[in-house]
Parts: C-alpha cells; sequence; structure tokens
C-alpha cells in the first residue's frame, strides 16, 4: 500500500462501489451521442488513440434530482490544465439564451477512469455550480457484444464529488452515482429513427416493427424472471426475499386496467378512433362516386351527342 | 507491474479502430479551400443532389423544433462539401423568437452566430457555415415565400448554402423524423421539367403560399450517418429506453395536434363541397389525342377534381395515424389486462377490428 502512495496515479480518487451517492440522475441519448462524437472528431484531428476531450453537461437540478439533457464542448488554455474560463461563460451564455430552462450542472471527459488530474480540473468547476457532476465515457469498455446482449451497459458512468476523512486528513474524492436514461418522445423517435439509418417503408410496417420490437424486450425480460423464478423453487440459486417481493408486486397489480373509469376512457378514445375510420372511409366513397357520377355524364353525354349529330336534328336534349 | 503495464498497452491501443465510415468526421483543411476555389455550384443550379445529416445534428434540430411549437424556430448548421452533397455534421440554435408565420434573423441573431462560430473555432470544430434550418410546426416542410427569398439571398451571398425544415409535430404522428432540405433556383431560371414531389397534406392556410413557389427550388435526398461508436451506443441504449416506446401512448400526446387537423379538413371539405357539382371526368388521353392543347385541358381538369381526391388523401392519413395509436394501445391492453383462463375473446376481435381498416 505505501509503495502505491507514493505514485500519484494509483491512489484511487473513486470510493469504492458500496458507498454509492444519493443523486438520482436522468441521462438523455443527446448527451451520449454528442459525448462520442466529440470524442471521434478529437481522434480523427489530433491523430491520437485517446486525445482529452473535455466538455460542459447541461440540464436541470432539483434536489436530489438531475437531468442532463444537452452537452457543448470546451477550449483549454495552454497545456490542457487550465480551462478557458472566457469560453465557458460565453457558450454557456449562448445556450442559455436558446433554452433559458437549462444551467450548467457539471462537464464530461473520455477517460478510463477518474484521476487524480480530474479532481483538479473539477475543481476549477466548482464557480459555475455549487456541485457539478463528473461523467465518464469509457472507451474501451463493454462494447464487445456480450453473449445474451440483453445486460449490457453503456460505457458511460457519472461521479458525484464528495469529501473522505481518512486518517485526520480529507481528500476530495469521486463517488460514483448511478443514472438512469430517459427520452421524451420527440427524441425517442429521432433516436428510433437514426438508429433505422433514416430509412422509410409504410408507416405501419415500421410502427409495427418497433411495436415488435419493444414487446420482445418485454417478453425477454420477463423470461430472464421466470428463469429465477424456477431456479429459486429448485433450490438452486439464492433466495433473495427483495427480488421475490416485488416480483409478487408487480403479478398483483395485473391485469393493469380493471378500473372502471379507466375502462371507459379506453373505449371512449377506441371510438373516436374508429369514428374517424368511418368518416374517412365516408369521404373516400363520396369521391368515388363523384367520379362515377361524371363519368357516367361524360358516357351518356357524348353518347347522346352523338345520336343528336346522327339525327341531324336540332332537338334540345333535355337530359340535363 | 506487468499487469499494469499490459493494461496501460491495451488501453492505448485497443481503443475501438475507426472504422472507414468514420472518416467523414474528418476536416480536411485542403479539400475544403479547394473547393471553395473551384465553385461548381455556380455554373450548375441543380449541383448538389444530396444532403447527408449527422445523428447528432438531427437530434438538436428536432429537440430545439419540438421546444419551440408552437412557434417557429429558427438555427445554423455547419457542416462541409463533399463531391455533389452537403454534409451537416452540426447544428445550433439561435435565439430568434419567431412568431406562427415568419422567422428572421435579426442584427442580435447575427451577432449570436457570428460568436458561436468564432468559439467553435477554438473548441475544435472548424467547420463552416453551410445552411440554416427552421421549423414548420404542424404544416409539413417545404419553403415558404419568405423562406424562399431568405435562401435566394443567401445562396447569392454566402454558397454554398442549404435550407432544411424541420415539421415536430408530423414528425411525433408519424412516428419518424419529417425533414427536407432544399435548394432554391436562382432568380430568372426555369427548371427543364417540373418534377412533381410526393404529396403531403398542407393546411389551409398556408395552401397559397405553398402551390405559388413550389417552382422556385428543389428538394435534396436526406440521408442520415453516424460513427461506429454512436451506432454501437444507439444498440446498447435500446435496451434502455424500449420501457418507454411501449408507455407512451401517440393518440394522448399528440391530441392537439390531432383535433386541429380534424378541423383543417373540415374546413377544406365545405370549400370542396362547392366545387364537386362542377367536377367533370377526364377523358382518356388516347395516342392520337395528345396534342398540347388538349392535354391542357384535360390536365386543367384533373386539377380541380383533384380538390375532393385530396381531401381522401388528407382523411386516410389522419385515419391511419390513429390507427397506429389505437392499434399500440390495443396491444397494451391485451398484453397487461387479459386474466389467464377467462376467455376474453372481446380484446383479441379488437385488434383484428382496427386492422381492417385502411
Amino acid at each position: 500500500m505505501s509503495a502505491m502512495d507514493t505514485d500519484n496515479d494509483e491512489i484511487s480518487v473513486v470510493l469504492p462501489s458500496t458507498t454509492t451517492s444519493g443523486l438520482s440522475i436522468a441521462l438523455h441519448p443527446l448527451p451520449i451521442l454528442n459525448i462520442s462524437e466529440h470524442f471521434i472528431r478529437l481522434k480523427l484531428q489530433k491523430q491520437k488513440p485517446l486525445p482529452f476531450t473535455l466538455g460542459a453537461l447541461l440540464g436541470t437540478q432539483n434536489g436530489r434530482e438531475v437531468e442532463i439533457v444537452n452537452t457543448f464542448e470546451l477550449a483549454l488554455e495552454g497545456d490542457e490544465e487550465a480551462i478557458d474560463h472566457s469560453f465557458l461563460v460565453n457558450r454557456r451564455d449562448q445556450y442559455k439564451q436558446v433554452f433559458p430552462s437549462l444551467e450548467f450542472i457539471g462537464w464530461y471527459t473520455v477517460a478510463p477512469i477518474p484521476t487524480s488530474r480530474h479532481i483538479g480540473l473539477h475543481s476549477q468547476f466548482t464557480g459555475y455550480c455549487s456541485t457539478p457532476l463528473l461523467l465518464i465515457l469509457q472507451p474501451t469498455a463493454n462494447l464487445v457484444g456480450s453473449a445474451d446482449g440483453t445486460r449490457q451497459n453503456l460505457p458511460f458512468k457519472a461521479y458525484e464529488q464528495t469529501i473522505e476523512i481518512k486518517d485526520r486528513t480529507s481528500r476530495s474524492v469521486f463517488v460514483e452515482a448511478s443514472y438512469n436514461v430517459e427520452t421524451g418522445e420527440a427524441e425517442r423517435i429521432a433516436v428510433d429513427w437514426t438508429a433505422k439509418g433514416g430509412g422509410s417503408g409504410t408507416s405501419l410496417e415500421s410502427h409495427l416493427q418497433t411495436q415488435r420490437a419493444a414487446v420482445k424486450m418485454l417478453h425477454d425480460r420477463i423470461l430472464v424472471l421466470i428463469q429465477y423464478v424456477t431456479s429459486v423453487i429448485a433450490v438452486e440459486a439464492p433466495t433473495d426475499h427483495g427480488i421475490l417481493r416485488s416480483i409478487s408486486a408487480l403479478l398483483a397489480s395485473l391485469p393493469a386496467s380493471e378500473n372502471k373509469t379507466f375502462r371507459e376512457e379506453f373505449n371512449t378514445e377506441s371510438e373516436d378512433v374508429q369514428l374517424t375510420a368511418l368518416l374517412a372511409s365516408l369521404t373516400k366513397s363520396t369521391n368515388i362516386l363523384n367520379d362515377l357520377v361524371d363519368k357516367h355524364t361524360l358516357l351518356t353525354a357524348s353518347a347522346a351527342r352523338r345520336t343528336r349529330l346522327q339525327m341531324g336534328g336540332a332537338r334540345l336534349g333535355d337530359w340535363h | 507491474m506487468a499487469n499494469t503495464a499490459l493494461k496501460t498497452f491495451s488501453i492505448e491501443n485497443d481503443i475501438v479502430e475507426l472504422s472507414p465510415q468514420d472518416d467523414i468526421y474528418r476536416f480536411d483543411e485542403d479539400a475544403d479551400r479547394k473547393i471553395n476555389r473551384e465553385i461548381p455550384w455556380s455554373k450548375d443550379p441543380h449541383y448538389f443532389k444530396s444532403c447527408r445529416i449527422s445523428a447528432v445534428a438531427l437530434i438538436k434540430m428536432v429537440m430545439h423544433a419540438r421546444s419551440g411549437v408552437p412557434y417557429e424556430i429558427m438555427g445554423m448548421l455547419q457542416g462541409k462539401v463533399v463531391g455533389t452533397s452537403l454534409v451537416i455534421l452540426d447544428s445550433f440554435a439561435l435565439p430568434v423568437q419567431g412568431t406562427e408565420t415568419r422567422v428572421n434573423a435579426g442584427a442580435e441573431a447575427l451577432e449570436y452566430m457570428v460568436a458561436y462560430t468564432q468559439g467553435s473555432q477554438s473548441a475544435g470544430r472548424p467547420e463552416n457555415l453551410v445552411g440554416w434550418y427552421h421549423s414548420h410546426p404542424g404544416y409539413g416542410c417545404w419553403l415558404s415565400g419568405i423562406d424562399v427569398s431568405t435562401q435566394m439571398n443567401n445562396q447569392k451571398h454566402t454558397d454554398p448554402f442549404v435550407a432544411v425544415v424541420v415539421d415536430p409535430n408530423r414528425t411525433m404522428t408519424a412516428g419518424k423524423v419529417d425533414i427536407g432540405a432544399f435548394r432554391t433556383y436562382p432568380e430568372n431560371y426555369t427548371p427543364p421539367n417540373a418534377a412533381s414531389s410526393e404529396y403531403q397534406s398542407i393546411p389551409l392556410s398556408k395552401i397559397e403560399d405553398f402551390g405559388v413557389h413550389a417552382n422556385q427550388y428543389y428538394s435534396l435526398e436526406v440521408e442520415i450517418f453516424k460513427s461506429s461508436l454512436e451506432t454501437q451506443l444507439l444498440d446498447l441504449l435500446w435496451n434502455k429506453y424500449w420501457v418507454n416506446t411501449l408507455s407512451q401512448s401517440l393518440l394522448i400526446s399528440n391530441r392537439a395536434y390531432a383535433v386541429s387537423q380534424l378541423a383543417d379538413l373540415n374546413q377544406k371539405l365545405s370549400k370542396v363541397q362547392s366545387s364537386v357539382p362542377g367536377t367533370k371526368a377526364s377523358l382518356p388521353v388516347t395516342v392520337k389525342d395528345s396534342k398540347d392543347g388538349k392535354k391542357e385541358s384535360s390536365k386543367e381538369d384533373a386539377k380541380k377534381e383533384n380538390e375532393l381526391a385530396k381531401s381522401v388523401k388528407d382523411s386516410s392519413k389522419i385515419a391511419a395515424e390513429a390507427q397506429h395509436g389505437l392499434i399500440a394501445q390495443v396491444i397494451k391492453d391485451v398484453i397487461f389486462s387479459i386474466r389467464p383462463g377467462n376467455g376474453q375473446q372481446a380484446d383479441t376481435s379488437k385488434i383484428t377490428e382496427s386492422m381492417n381498416i385502411g
């Protein structure tokens, strides 16, 4: 231990995973894609496999609930240790003009784990936000597909700064915080569409495909739960009462919509939709009918004209 | 010790290799300068054929447009020219508050634009401005008269420039991003053949504006690209947000927009009501009839009677979208509400019913 203390890089600045932060973080897909694009760009520009990437996180923070919505890149001054503060302030104000509800809530970088260098940088951000967050993209972790593909994590980790008191000295450390991925509806559609390559197909087809994919995921997750329960029954796996309790709570809440008011709303909604469909088909039939009448008029009119010409008479047609 | 050495080595050399598809992100200054000197687009008004948009730029545009509903929002695009396609790598929003019918960049926005681009250079984004985007919330992707004149101006002074339009409302109802990229023809240039684009329903209030200027610009094919890392991340992301796909309901989130569409259709139909008695069927054009005179008159007749047909198309679109929402709801109902062994025949029959329409 003492040998490692002298070597700066070896002291872990991350508290062991038994301690987790109390923040509940909601991460949107846009920051994730932004950070990866920034990283790729710098890789190309500087031709290094691990260039130093730095950027700011924008979002909202309500007490312990944090939502990370957008990001922007930051510039470094000189020797990569000091942030260009004027740039940060300018950019932040520019984003404030367009998105007044978003605030500066932290920063991001690309590294396998946080180090003391990041602690140093972190302290430079405390002037802008009371408790900035650190979001890290881990470039090598877990990008290869796992065996069943269901339990894969994004290569991102979020950290909060805290003070650790040990041996009468205090030092700043990072403690890991867990996050969830949240999307708004528009964001989900955009992300989904780009994931599929931006193509098209009839809209019914793509809509059904998305639904099917989502239902399949649900099915896979349920299978995992069933597997767990059967192995518990067969005394192969340790019984975790917490998990079993939550499973039974889930089952007790099904069927999810026996509520009378819900049923009424649901029926009203489906009736509205079917009414729209009925009206649409009525309009279509009206159009077809109109078309038919027009064609009939045309045919009979030309037939009448021909017979009139043949007769050579000036008999006034009282067809119309 | 050997362990850590190996780890450092593998970290430095094991990073996911850049695949060729990532090459588009590289900014090649020389190539950029060269093409800006040659300016091949000034000789051919139809030079640019496609517009490739990066995933990040697209999502930012959609989010910005969505946050601005019901106002039109506006922003700029950064990128470069590659061959006959305009590549858009990033987008940023402008602090312009549009009223519902017009968006114009004032002095404040120009300042913002300049400051932002200068800042971008120092933050590692050296690309130039190659376009602007704005939103048409609820009325489709096309260029209005003001847009056409703005874009013609842009193309005169700051070519290469592209105009991108995004519709956040249609995006929500259709389940895919409604986006279009356009370039205007220079003044006094008539395109060789007025290619008819794919039909899109335009609200009554805007239909004049659409029709008058429809021949002054053409649309570029839109492609989306993403880096290899982004592709992997998107796959991983799906693991997280599939829950949202199931839980969100199209019918509820689009209620206001659906209602406004129905009201608009109602107005269109009442207009059509007066013109329906005057419709005539068009004679099928036989070979010996295809002299110019006959063709002209039959085309006009075709235009008149198409009013009702257009309304039919609009109504089927509205009904189809509502059906999509209902299908999702019924699927959820079946999954979460059926008790085993209770023979819920009614629910499954609902599914077959809703599938039969359209």
